[in-house]
């Protein structure tokens, strides 16, 4: 039987959403909600899996906004009265569906779900999850890297180095500082790649970064192992191809496992079906809904027709059913490709985390179902982090890969269209008057340093590949839209402020304390010159 | 939404969803009728989201899905002013895909108040320079095309005339019976949609395998790229179990 080696790569992320000066903010229930229905319970997977002695490897792209968020107190705060509220409408759903078996005992589910999220968060991880991270990693589980500081779409920025150089750098120092080591892994933002961007990356000591298939599919040479080994680009950087095949079996609903009938739907939810008096702390003022994470049925129906309930024990012999079947098609898989190379393929397979648990509720049990199987299956499929493939393979084919990203047809599209063209002339603004801002202030200190290191974060931040994503799709485009004006705004007020020599100390601590990642920022990073 | 939800809602606000979705007559409408047809447009909104994201788009967006379909404005009432133009004369390009580009651009007021004095409406363009390496020789003559601009545009999407090719445009006004270049964009590079050497091997290797209903003798690229982007596998192999 063929080896081959299968890459598990999670993309933890999420934009940095912080408003202090609410009680209760939308948009934070984003962080929340991954909190309560992804990263717990895949770090549940991954504690049972090394209590029970299974070897497996996980390479996780934790980045820095969500590091950030994951380690303020603030946010940590607000996330102890989440988990508090789903407790409380835990109690009170359990009481209303006593009468109804099938969904009181989905209502005990979720209550014993937000309990047990509650229990972890604060008492085993003093509401710090990433301790829980830094400590597989240390164990050997799972490695963590770093991706652009705010997760911006770098194609957009190859003709600012400096730009690239500020995200790439203030993520590794932001990585280090959070997690005690420096990464050697680096996730491109969305896979967007363009020749150019692993220059900055090999100059930030980063060893390997992930593309997509357009990437090799179009190199200026034809990919001897095409996405199943490494390339090695410019300044011997190792670029790993995403395989296509594992991630639409995981990522698509309609053909994916994700979708089948006998798992929860992700959309209804009985936030939008109950009424406002019954619902509480859940909603926000003027009585916005959001999610409650109290969803009753199964991937059923159309909005009009009836939908069946959601039976959790079906669910569970699909999962069986469905990593079964995933490691049938990966050995396959496997198989036909080692007839065309000579050596063991690497099979990339990338995900969003979210898609596991938060979208995909059975995702976690189906991860811990595979990796299990994979470890009785005599070990044909080898579960390997890419620093491992490449001390064992450091010989790889030099490649100039292509620009593409894993967006709609492998390219940029998506971030620049009608609905969010807007914000680029902006964005390059800020990047050229804070490459100005730089050299006329070479040596700061004090006051006006802290004002050019605020100005260097609103930069980063305008630049989060989540803004012009969200004006795309058009969920939340007002929440993007106003994000992008206030980091514009910001840096504006302070490359005025400084040119009038003058710095508004209120002003300036106020921002300060409300966008206050990247505590080691020093703005001088938008110093660089090509 | 659900239809629970949208029955909870005054008629009012039924009336302008349906505004929003660009319902026909639907101040006629009864309200049942009306919350039938919203409902309608809502599951068409979505299926055209499903149809135009790819995979992995659609899977994204969920994290931010928090409203079901509800239009929520930001609960920061804030107003960020913002400038509309930094009182510069430049433009830049932008790469989309490999035969589509963004320029945008702007001018500074005083080119502005220049071009009002001097130029006739209409004299204002784009010249589109394809070039086949960044440092041109002295005797080369680049490929061009103009796209005719007015005074008050500001952005342009620009239709590639070939891939794996370097362009670079110029912000041009015609005036006095002479070209007057305002502003130079940078170069991008636009990236290659031939295969070179296309074969079965090829495409099993980049995981784009099993096409066993299609030929591709042809090996025509953009039919290699919808693949890549839809059907690039096909689901036997799952169900084959």
């Amino acid at each position: 039987m063929q080896k081959g080696y299968l890459l598990f790569v999670l993309n933890a992320h999420l934009p940095f959403v912080r408003h202090p000066a609410y009680e209760r903010f939308v948009e934070e229930s984003w962080l929340n909600e991954a909190v309560s229905e992804t990263y717990l319970p895949l770090l549940r997977v991954f504690n049972r899996l090394d209590s029970d002695n299974i070897p497996y490897c996980i390479t996780m792209a934790i980045s820095p906004t969500l590091a950030s968020m994951l380690t303020d107190e603030l946010l940590q705060e607000r996330c102890v009265k989440y988990l508090e509220n789903r407790i409380e409408l835990g109690i009170k759903e359990v009481e209303r569906t006593s009468f109804d078996p099938v969904f009181n005992k989905l209502a005990k589910m979720y209550l014993e779900n937000y309990r047990t999220a509650y229990k972890e968060y604060v008492e085993l991880y003093r509401c710090n999850i990433l301790k829980g991270f830094r400590e597989l990693e240390k164990k050997g589980r799972i490695v963590i890297m770093t991706t652009a500081a705010t997760h911006s779409f770098l194609p957009f920025y190859t003709d600012y180095p400096n730009a690239l150089e500020a995200q790439v750098q203030t993520a590794v120092i932001s990585h280090s500082r959070i997690f005690g080591k420096e990464p050697t892994g680096f996730w491109l933002p969305e896979l967007g790649y363009a020749p150019g961007v692993e220059k900055t990356l090999k100059a930030n000591n980063i060893k390997y970064f992930f593309s997509s298939v357009h990437s090799f599919l179009f190199a200026s040479e034809k990919p001897e192992y095409g996405v199943y080994a490494p390339a090695s680009c410019c300044g011997g950087i190792a670029a790993f191809g995403r395989d296509l095949s594992t991630s639409r079996a995981l990522w698509s609903y309609d053909e994916g496992y994700p979708g089948n009938h006998a798992y929860r739907e992700f959309y209804r939810d009985i936030s939008f079906d109950m009424p406002e008096d019954y619902l509480g702390p859940i909603l926000y003022e003027e009585g916005i809904r959001v999610n409650s994470g109290f969803k009753y049925y199964a991937n059923t129906g159309k909005p009009k027709e009836e939908k069946k309930p959601y039976l959790p024990e079906e669910a569970s012999v699909k999962v069986s059913e469905h990593a079964d079947n995933f490691i049938y098609n990966l050995k396959k898989q496997i198989k036909k490709i080692s007839s065309q190379i000579d050596r063991p393929p690497v099979i990339v397979c990338p995900c969003d985390a979210q898609v596991f648990g938060h979208w995909w509720y059975e995702g976690p049990q189906f991860l811990e179902k595979v990796i299990r199987n994979i470890y009785k299956d005599e070990m044909d499929i080898i579960p390997v982090s890419a620093d491992s493939y490449l001390e064992q393979y450091p010989d790889n084919q030099k490649l100039t890969l292509s620009f593409s990203s894993w967006g709609n047809n492998g390219y940029a599209g998506v971030w620049l269209n009608g609905s969010n063209d807007w914000i680029y002339r902006h964005i390059h603004s800020l990047i050229e008057k804070m490459g100005e801002l730089v050299k006329r202030f070479p040596d700061e200190k004090g006051l006006k340093e802290r004002a050019l290191n605020q100005a260097a974060r609103e930069v980063l931040l305008s630049q989060a590949s989540d803004w012009p994503f969200i004006m795309k799709t058009g969920i939340a485009e007002p929440y993007a839209v106003k994000r992008v004006k206030e980091h514009i705004h910001n840096f504006l007020v302070i490359y005025d402020n400084l040119c009038r020599n003058t710095v508004d100390t209120e002003w300036l601590t106020n921002i300060e304390k409300k966008n206050n990642l990247f505590p080691d920022i020093d703005y001088r990073i938008f110093g660089l010159q090509e | 939404m659900t239809k629970d939800r949208l029955q909870s809602l005054p008629l009012s606000s039924l009336k302008e969803i349906a505004r929003k979705k660009g319902i026909s007559d639907y101040q006629n409408l009864h309200r049942e009728k009306l919350i039938d047809i919203v409902i309608e447009a809502l599951e068409e909104d979505r299926n055209e989201r499903i149809i135009l994201n790819n995979m992995a788009i659609r899977g994204e967006e969920k994290k931010y899905d928090i409203f079901r379909d509800e239009e929520i404005e930001s609960q920061d009432t804030r107003e960020y002013e913002i400038p509309s133009s930094y009182n510069e004369t430049k433009i830049h390009l932008m790469m989309i895909d490999p035969l589509l580009a963004y320029a945008y651009w702007e001018m500074s007021d005083k080119d502005r108040a220049s071009y009002n004095e001097t130029a006739k409406p209409g004299k204002l363009f784009l010249r589109v320079h394809e070039i086949s390496c960044i440092v041109c020789e002295e005797n080369d003559l680049p490929d061009f095309f103009d796209i005719p601009v007015r005074i008050d545009d500001n952005s342009w999407y620009i239709n590639l005339p070939s891939n794996n090719s370097k362009y670079y445009i110029d912000l041009i006004q015609f005036m006095y019976g002479e070209e007057k270049i305002l502003t130079t964009s940078n170069i991008i590079s636009s990236p290659s949609r031939t295969i070179e050497n296309i074969d079965e091997d090829l495409l099993l290797l980049t995981g784009i395998y099993d096409f066993k209903d299609d030929s591709f003798d042809d090996k025509i690229p953009q039919r290699i790229i919808s693949m890549l982007s839809d059907k690039y596998l096909n689901e036997k192999d799952m169900k084959e179990e």
